[in-house]
């Protein structure tokens, strides 16, 4: 077999003035690692630029690997198995072709030149083209010369470098005093505890959670109460506060049924967990709150889901008109400067993780953040830890991203945390026709294919 | 900062003035942090040239300026691989002189509380190095922000009267009363131009004492520390802790939380071990490698925090570990509201309890010599054997690959280091050979994690690093004359050897030595060789058992174990067994096998170690069998990271395992908090 040699690269990068780009190729063993080796027996001639990693299929190409390789000094990425229908593994090609669109959108929104990132579909008997990809692909990097964005960022543990993003608005700001002084709002807030108790005590819930105020500074607090007299101490959401879909990942609630206090923001979430099987329908009770604080009772799914859609009017994909119009200025800058915004966001993150933990979503039991072997993470807080946090989290969010805020309105920093999940979300929309938890019949967008999905990017 | 001689009379500065001086200081080479309004709000930022503090007065920054002394993230180690060597060196220390200007009280006072935390025996350079750098121009408040500040109720002086290097008091008709508190001051204001008119001391003093009124004391510290100890096993904890999504928002925006994590990452042959915050909030703060977690909930987590804050650090340090900015209120995603948890906790306390966990004093401390400015710098040490113990537990035998650091070197029974696998990262082991067998020293350590399973690659002539020796010992000379009782379970006899090979090399001293050590099998039972020797020895009494012996497809087999050398124990009632010295290996549960044994208290000292739940029954059977508390001695194993007192991850209630332990006696432990 004669993958690269690696120290041979090296040694003709120091000798020659000509420079000599560091390549890496994830491919499958199966097809494309069989066809390298293919060109290899056959004595084909390519530049020794490239460091091949065999996986046994596309679908195994995480994007943690590329992002990895980039921040340790790759010049270029290129990933490659099977042509469609030929999987191994029968679809784990159209699966990684959905991802890779995906994530190449995620890198041409982050301002990263996406000649750098390059998809082939290379068989066993293609050596030729293998080889061919190869040449082109090493030309092509060492005429554009070294990668070097991401190796400045690992210059970077400072200070923040810009202005906080201004559709950031911190915490919801303080509330009027519980029971409220309205006899309106007072009704309303009185209605959804009594509906609560009542479930309480007739047991067809175990427990429920909603919404309290915290005693200092009356910030909106979720709460979960297992019993009816503590009923009362629910109030009504606002229309800014977290997601209390995250409960349900709670590791000390974990009765159902449970009963819970949902707004649109809810019910979205809800569908996109319930489309992954992280949630049945027969686990929740919904009590259902418009966004002007109507109580609209105990109700099952989809009556919830169709008395709350009028609450998405003017919101796109989920997100609010403030955060698309953000999402809209940024898409339209240059790449470069499009590089610098999200560097100099990163760069403000302090890694709490407190946009994760707020994050219906990001529920994983162990966290890629938080495993070790391997670290695909640098655990820092500098330029390439924030780098890797806050593009892995994005992508783990594509297609599932409701666009609550909660993750932005947590953030202590001041990062517009889902500014990355709105313009990925306009990548599901325009991909795929997808938009995260429209309805709980959707099939997640991650986890499903078409056969003809596009693949014009693929060489 | 260096303490003031003589007060000086204060002077009045414009808010112009004000701006000019700060870039006066950055032309003076100094790097200036300061209040910066912006779209959404105050945040501390670097000045850059022409820079004007824009946010001053405006309440208080979102964050607080800790990175200024406690970076979010920090080298403290460079290494480089050439082949299979490493070198390690120190990072550059930072030089740059840094104001803070215009910073509230209640950021001010951080770096002066944690002083004595990160100058603790071990002095950490990075922190010390910083703020020798940082020079305070602290902003008096006039009022509090919002119904979250609470500096008053924690002794936090909102005029900032005396803090820091200068002290600005803004004054009604907004101009500014600039007072140097220390000489740095003076230096500092010297470059502000040209000296204002001075002001009425009468009328400054009368506006700082409004100042201090304007913000309401909301409860007592002492009351809430008292309160905290009465409710420590309440349910409050669990109930409010209910909201708290475990992020690390509250520590992270705290001036004061100063727990960290050490972490390396390489980029291809070079590499940085570094400090990153971390925060008690997490569940992955104290977890072990088992999967055995001390705090295993929110509700311990939070109650760690308020008690760390105002309990166990005013107890070991005499400060409150908090400065009552309010920012953990403010920020918190999920509405977490320590202030009125330590309301309802103070209300009706007794503020006259006093301390009520005392110090241990059992395992003597071991003076601290720091042989190098950078604490956490390893030693580098050539493995000069391999042993395999058992399929998961192997043995190294380490020496200096800098001879000349051997010089100097000592360490003590019982006391423990922090291994390392270059790139990967550090383990806590104890070193498990005898000081009396000088020349190297052994590790011995089990397959866990990422760092054990590196270690485990390594070969004979392989580099690791070490660091140490750390924590007490336990205290050999005190028990001479008296008959010694170790029991071990598992990987636990490692901790247990270089106690047991210390009291054989000094086998006059003390009277008889029985030894009780069990492992889940015959193959898990470590240190093979030696236990032959010791069992052939007739000057010790070693009593071996299994929890059960697998046959070849590692089914249970107890029933046949008899038949191969490891007869069960009357199970029912081990007391009832009768043991006969040839037959020393049985099939019994360690804490039966004690009991089988029937070691008698009286004149003897026993020393226990194993994992959690061993240790649990085995000190009943010997509280059973009339041992007192003080007699028996045990080593903690808490999740560690720097070893030195500093990252806050070792903590049992007050106590700082990696200092003050490992060594513990049994009446100890039960004065702390159950969270081992
Ligand atoms: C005083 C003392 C003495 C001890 N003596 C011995 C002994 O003699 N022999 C022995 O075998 N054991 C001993 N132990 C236990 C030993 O320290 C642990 O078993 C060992 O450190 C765990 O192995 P690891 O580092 O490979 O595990 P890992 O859990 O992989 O830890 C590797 C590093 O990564 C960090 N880490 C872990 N999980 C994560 C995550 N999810 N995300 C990010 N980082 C993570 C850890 O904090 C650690 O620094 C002792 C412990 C103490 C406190
Ligand atoms: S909440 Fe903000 S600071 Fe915290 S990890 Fe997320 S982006 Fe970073
Ligand atoms: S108290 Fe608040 S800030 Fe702290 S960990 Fe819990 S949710 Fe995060
Ligand atoms: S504990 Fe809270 S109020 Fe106290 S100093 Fe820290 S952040 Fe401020
Ligand atoms: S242990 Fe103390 S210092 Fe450390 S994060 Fe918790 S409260 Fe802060
Ligand atoms: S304080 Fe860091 S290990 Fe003890």
């Amino acid at each position: 077999m004669t993958v690269a040699a690696p120290a041979a690269a090296d040694a003709a990068a120091s000798a020659n003035t000509v420079f000599e780009p560091r390549l890496v190729a994830f491919v499958c063993k199966w097809c494309t690692y069989a066809g390298a080796d293919l060109a290899g027996t056959s004595r084909m001639l390519y530049p020794p630029n490239v460091r091949v990693i065999k996986l046994p299929c596309t679908g195994r190409i995480d994007i943690a690997f590329i992002i990895r390789a980039f921040s340790q000094g790759a010049d270029g990425v290129i990933v490659s198995g099977c042509h469609p229908g030929d999987c191994h593994y029968s679809a784990g090609n159209f699966r990684a072709r959905r991802r890779w669109t995906l994530f190449r959108d995620l890198l041409d929104i982050l301002g990263f030149d996406l000649r750098r990132f390059q998809c082939a579909w290379i068989s066993a008997a293609e050596g030729t083209k293998w080889a061919a990809t190869i040449r082109d692909f090493t030309e092509e990097m060492r005429a554009l010369g070294p990668y070097t964005a991401m190796r400045q960022l690992a210059g970077e543990r400072g200070a923040p470098v810009a202005p906080r993003a201004a559709v950031w608005h911190g915490r919801p700001a303080r509330r009027e005093p519980e029971p409220s002084a309205d006899p309106a709002t007072r009704a309303r807030s009185e209605a959804l505890a009594g509906a609560i108790a009542a479930a309480l005590t007739d047991k067809s819930i175990a427990a429920a959670v909603g919404w309290t105020l915290s005693p200092t500074l009356r910030r909106p607090r979720p709460l979960w109460i297992t019993a009816p007299e503590e009923a009362d101490r629910l109030g009504l959401p606002g229309d800014s506060d977290g997601n209390l879909a995250r409960l349900l990942k709670h590791p000390q609630l974990t009765v159902r049924p449970l009963g819970m206090v949902v707004r649109h923001a809810e019910m979205q979430a809800l569908n996109v967990l319930r489309q992954e099987s992280q949630v049945a329908e027969q686990d929740v009770v919904l009590f259902a709150v418009a966004r002007d604080g109507r109580f609209l009772g105990r109700l099952d799914w989809d009556a919830a889901v169709a008395a709350l859609a009028a609450d998405a009017e003017g919101r796109v994909n989920g997100f609010s008109p403030e955060v698309e119009a953000e999402v809209s200025r940024v898409l339209a800058l240059p790449s470069a400067e499009r590089w610098d915004y999200w560097r100099t966001q990163f760069a403000r993150c302090i890694k709490c993780y407190a946009c994760r933990n707020s994050c219906p979503m990001c529920g994983c039991e162990v966290c890629l953040a938080d495993k070790n072997q391997p670290q695909w993470f640098p655990t820092a807080a500098d330029g390439p830890g924030n780098f890797a946090w806050h593009v892995i989290r994005a992508f783990h969010l594509a297609g599932r991203c409701v666009g609550c805020g909660a993750c932005q309105a947590a953030c202590p920093a001041g990062v517009a945390v889902n500014l990355l999940g709105a313009a990925l979300a306009r990548s599901a929309a325009g991909h795929f026709g997808h938009h995260a938890g429209a309805s709980h019949q959707d099939l997640p967008l991650q986890a499903a294919f078409r056969t003809d999905d596009r693949e014009s990017f693929i060489k | 900062m260096t303490a003031t001689t003589a007060s000086r009379p204060a002077t009045i500065l414009s808010r112009a003035a004000l701006d000019t001086w700060c870039a006066a200081l950055i032309a003076d080479g100094r790097r200036v942090v300061a209040p910066v309004a912006g779209a959404t709000g105050v945040d501390y930022q670097e000045l850059a040239a022409g820079g004007i503090p824009s946010g001053l007065g405006e309440g208080l920054p979102h964050q607080s300026p800790k990175a200024t002394w406690f970076p979010r993230t920090e080298p403290i180690l460079r290494l480089e691989r050439k082949g299979q060597e490493w070198t390690v060196s120190d990072p550059d220390a930072d030089q740059t002189r840094t104001v803070l200007f215009g910073v509230r009280a209640c950021d001010a006072l951080a770096p002066e509380i944690l002083a004595p935390l990160f100058g603790w025996d071990w002095h950490d350079p990075f922190f010390e190095n910083r703020r020798a750098r940082l020079a305070l121009v602290v902003l008096g408040c006039t009022k509090a922000v919002d119904e979250a500040c609470f500096c008053t109720s924690v002794g936090t002086d909102p005029s900032g009267t005396g803090i820091g290097d200068v002290t600005l008091t803004p004054l009604a008709e907004g101009s500014f009363a600039a007072e140097a508190n220390s000489d740095e001051g003076e230096r500092l204001l010297a470059l502000a131009g040209a000296a204002g008119a001075p002001a009425d001391p009468a009328a400054l003093a009368r506006t700082r004492a409004d100042a201090r009124a304007a913000v309401p004391v909301r409860f007592d510290p002492e009351q809430a520390r008292a309160g905290l100890a009465a409710r420590f096993g309440d349910k409050l904890w669990e109930k409010v802790s209910r909201s708290c999504l475990a992020c690390g928002t509250c520590a992270f925006s705290c001036p004061v939380c100063h727990c960290f994590d050490i972490q390396e990452e390489m980029c291809g042959c070079q590499g940085v071990r570094q400090k990153n915050w971390d925060a008690c909030a997490f569940p992955h703060f104290t977890l072990h490698t088992s999967g055995h977690n001390p705090r295993p909930d929110q509700g311990t987590r939070w109650r760690q925090r308020l008690n760390h804050k105002f309990r166990y650090f005013p107890e070991k340090f005499d400060r409150t570990l908090c400065t009552g900015c309010g920012r953990c209120l403010r920020l918190c995603p999920a509405g977490m509201d320590m202030l009125a948890d330590l309301q309802v906790v103070a209300e009706g306390a007794q503020a006259a309890a006093g301390p009520t966990v005392p110090m241990p004093t059992a395992g003597p401390a071991v003076a601290v010599t720091q042989a190098q400015d950078n604490p956490y710098r390893p030693y580098r040490m050539r493995i000069v054997q391999v042993r395999d113990e058992t399929p998961d537990v192997r043995t190294l035998r380490l020496e200096f690959a800098d001879p000349e650091q051997a010089t100097g070197f000592s360490f003590q029974v019982g006391q423990f280091g922090l291994y390392s696998a270059f790139g990967e990262g550090e383990s806590t082991f104890c070193i498990a050979s005898s000081p009396s067998r000088s020349g190297y020293i052994e590790c011995t350590f089990r397959q866990a994690g990422r760092v054990t399973r590196a270690l485990r690659r390594l070969d004979v002539g392989d580099l690791m690093g070490f660091r140490g020796p750390y924590g007490n010992r336990f205290p050999v000379e005190r028990w001479k004359g008296k008959h010694l009782l170790f029991i071990a379970g598992g990987i636990a006899l490692p901790p247990m050897r270089c106690v047991i090979q210390w009291c054989l090399d000094h086998r006059a001293d003390y009277r008889d030595i029985t030894i009780v050590y069990g492992a889940r099998t015959p193959r898990d039972l470590v240190y093979q060789d030696e236990l032959a020797e010791w069992e052939r020895r007739d000057d010790v009494n070693l009593w071996l058992g299994i929890d059960w012996k697998p046959r070849a497809d590692g089914k249970d087999l107890s029933d046949q174990a008899a038949a191969e050398g490891w007869p069960a124990i009357n199970q029912a009632e081990p007391g009832a067994t009768v043991l006969d010295p040839a037959q020393r290996r049985r099939t019994a549960f360690v804490p039966q096998l004690v009991e089988a044994v029937k070691p008698s208290p009286a004149d003897t000292v026993a020393v226990l170690c194993g994992p959690p739940v061993m240790i649990n029954f085995t000190m009943q059977v010997l509280k059973k069998v009339g041992f007192a508390p003080d007699d028996v001695y045990t080593t903690l194993e808490n999740r560690m990271k720097c070893g030195i007192g500093k990252c806050g991850r070792c903590n049992v209630g007050p106590v700082y395992v990696c200092k003050e332990g490992p060594v513990f006696t049994a009446a100890e432990i039960a004065r702390l908090p159950p969270e081992l």
